[in-house]
């Protein structure tokens, strides 16, 4: 039997005590004078700052969002229950601030860095405040690299770029967050040799989960698990049941562990999912703070709200390391109402928007962008080169298929060239449906969207584009992996590389029709 | 209107009166009397605020009470405040006249908590030591706790300095629940 000498306990206890120091500690406190409904108010706390932590007893943390005259309002971390009216409440002199550092990376944690994936504590760098400025003209430069996410729909017409902001908007269950997983997911390539031979700097990603379910953020967590994208991804999660105000500051959270990352020369990818339950919290926080409600009961600053939390999104310049931010914010509308006051804020603030809408989720066009209304204002910077070329007439040929499709339910005569105009349209919204969990690698989306433009699919029955599609790649994978070798390097299309496509889609068209 | 701005505004006048006519010392006794007493008494406190009571009761019940102890300043107050349908805030504005002069002449109330009754030369040096710490002069007030277990607090405004035995224990106790003990 394993014995343990009673001095060994004590040279570990008294090692234990050394660093304790027994000085008069001096803080400053307040009295509770109300609590209640996840508020408190505090006299006293004369000289706390505006958003500094403050602990109330049975270890409930408290943050300051009201500095008046004669009391303090403060939101409550924790259940109101624990807290009674003439409690003593200290200050911390600490802002609101959230761990930082690369051992948050494959972990879930609360708003406040405290892990809740029982996988125990988390080594963090340091702490940083949630609320910090956005940087200024002087520290950005302009989007330029591309944030592949690995949807050929995205990634050919609506690109985005590494420290752009784009939302996605949609009504319930019309796969919103399906994209930004799926984003998540197909940073995995970034994080592998091969993208660094290339060039391609890993991505690290942040999911923030605000008033969720549970079970729907477990799901995600596990997902990602099993597509090996955990390595490189932390989980801020706020679900339906934490109170409000950590609803509240979990995406300034988030957005505080992406700067981390940009200020260390890396890049981040946030997606803050979603922005309008977060805007309900903040409301009922603002309420119950008794701050004159607005439109739809929001406070006078809830664009503020989303405006400084977007702005924080950046592309550093290169005398900075060159980190950037890239934000993907998700708003739910109710019944594809998009001129409702959140979404329209949102909107106007971020670069441009993905639509989602349900009845091309019903029609089985999936994942359900309307590609008619979606736009990135970066553009074709954030796109490579080949991309940029074959994608062109991509989206021409889309809108012209939409608007003649829409005359064509009246009548049934249709000339030559119309009849062509909407065999190819179909062939190509055919063309850019994709499964989920299942991105795909830039080069071979190039291949894909060069056969659709180019007309190759137009002897092809339409049920029949998934399948030619999928046996393309494979084919020219293995008689002609140069082709995607020379697209991932260069980035651009030459000639040469052109004639080489052609020659092999001639042959492949030849042998699928057999 | 809060209750704070209006007892503000009443004070820093009479602040102001009395420095003009050269009697603020008698003028700030007299409020700390005016305090202490509504503080004793809860029946003047309701007298003064009960709305069925009319003006001129009020005044005489309060010139039988103060008239021999205040000064003609002080009483010609109190019955300016009456007439301004103020009189309910009296301590209020007693509070804050005390808190503004007290500000103003650096005088600060500092509660001392020990364990046990200490010693008059103790106490003096707490109070030395504590003025020279806060930059303030002190009007200390001492009580004891036994559930301190042993040191001392003091709370000075907003400011505790804690140098309980209990809060020490509490902070070892935090510290060894952080750090779990690792053997080897």
């Amino acid at each position: 039997m394993a014995e343990v000498r009673p001095d060994e306990v004590s040279s570990i206890l008294r090692k234990q005590l050394s660093g304790f120091d027994s000085e008069a500690e001096v803080y400053d406190v307040g009295t509770v004078l109300q609590v209640g409904d996840g508020i408190a108010r505090v006299y006293g706390l004369s000289k706390v700052m505006a958003s500094e932590l403050v602990e109330f007893p049975n270890d409930v943390m408290g943050m300051v969002l009201n500095l008046e005259e004669d009391s303090v309002g403060c939101v409550l971390f924790g259940e109101s229950s624990l807290i009674k009216e003439g409690d003593i409440v200290k200050r911390t002199k600490r802002l609101a601030s959230f761990p930082v550092g690369e051992a948050l990376l494959g972990r879930v944690v609360n708003p406040l860095g405290v892990p809740v994936d029982a996988k125990g504590p988390v080594n963090h760098e340091k702490f940083m405040p949630i609320e910090r400025k956005a940087l200024g003209v002087i520290a950005r430069q302009p989007v330029k690299e591309p944030l592949q996410t690995g949807i050929v729909s995205v990634d050919a017409m609506i690109p985005i770029g590494r420290g752009q902001r784009e939302l996605i908007i949609g009504d319930r269950q019309t796969g919103k967050t399906a994209v930004a997983v799926d984003a998540i997911i197909n940073q995995k390539y970034t994080h592998s040799e091969e993208a660094k031979a290339v060039g391609v700097n890993p991505v690290f990603c942040v999911y923030v989960a605000i008033g969720q379910k549970d079970s729907t953020v477990a799901q995600v967590v596990a997902k990602l698990e099993q597509h090996g994208a955990m390595e490189y991804t932390t989980v801020v999660s706020a679900p339906a049941s934490t109170p409000a105000p950590l609803q509240y500051i979990a995406p300034y959270s988030g957005a505080t562990l992406g700067e981390f990352f940009r200020d260390n020369g890396k890049h981040a990818l946030v997606v803050y999912d979603d922005l309008s339950k977060q805007a309900v919290a903040y409301r009922e926080l603002a309420l119950l703070l008794r701050r004159p409600p607005g439109r739809e009961a929001y406070p006078g600053d809830v664009f503020y709200l989303h405006s400084r939390l977007l702005e924080r999104a950046s592309k550093l310049n290169d005398s900075l390391g060159g980190g950037s931010l890239t934000a993907l914010p998700i708003i739910e509308t109710q019944q594809g109402d998009v001129s409702a006051y959140i979404p329209t804020n949102v909107i106007s603030i971020t670069d441009g928007q993905i639509y989602l809408e349900p009845n091309l989720f019903n029609a089985g066009v999936r994942p359900a962008i309307n590609v008619g209304i979606s736009v990135s204002r970066v553009g074709g910077n954030a796109q490579i080169k080949a991309m940029k070329k074959v994608a062109g007439s991509l989206k021409l040929d889309l809108a012209q298929f939409r608007e003649l499709a829409a005359f064509a339910k009246f009548g049934s005569d249709l000339d030559k060239a119309t009849q062509r105009t909407l065999a190819k349209g179909e062939r190509l919204v055919e063309l850019l449906k994709q499964g989920q969990y299942m991105p795909v690698p830039v080069e071979k989306q190039v291949i894909s969207v060069y056969a659709g433009t180019q007309g190759y699919l137009e002897s092809i029955p339409v049920k029949d584009v998934k399948r030619f599609e999928k046996e393309l790649i494979e084919y020219i994978d293995v008689n002609y992996p140069e082709i995607f070798k020379v697209i991932r390097e260069t980035k651009t299309l030459g000639d040469e590389v052109i004639v080489t496509i052609k020659k092999a889609l001639e042959e492949f068209l030849g042998k699928f029709k057999k | 209107m809060g209750k704070l701005n209006i007892s503000n505004r009443y004070a820093k006048a009479f602040i102001e009166t009395a420095n003009e006519k050269k009697v603020i010392e008698k003028v700030t006794e007299d409020m700390q009397l005016i305090q202490n007493v509504l503080e004793n008494s809860r029946e003047l406190r309701t007298f003064l605020s009960n709305p069925i009571m009319n003006d001129t009761k009020k005044i005489e019940v309060l010139s039988a009470i103060f008239s021999d102890k205040l000064c003609d300043v002080s009483l010609s107050f109190l019955k300016f405040i009456v007439e301004k349908k103020r009189i309910n805030m009296l301590i209020d504005i007693s509070r804050r006249f005390n808190d503004i002069r007290d500000e103003s002449l650096r005088i600060s109330n500092a509660e001392v908590i020990t364990a046990t009754q200490i010693d008059d030369t103790q106490k003096e040096m707490l109070k030395t030591n504590l003025e020279s710490f806060t930059k303030k002069k002190l009007r200390m007030k001492f009580k004891t706790d036994d559930s301190i277990i042993g040191g001392f607090k003091v709370r000075i405004l907003d400011q505790i300095i804690d140098a309980t035995l209990k809060n020490q224990l509490n902070k070892l106790k935090k510290k060894l629940l952080e750090e779990s003990i690792s053997v080897n």
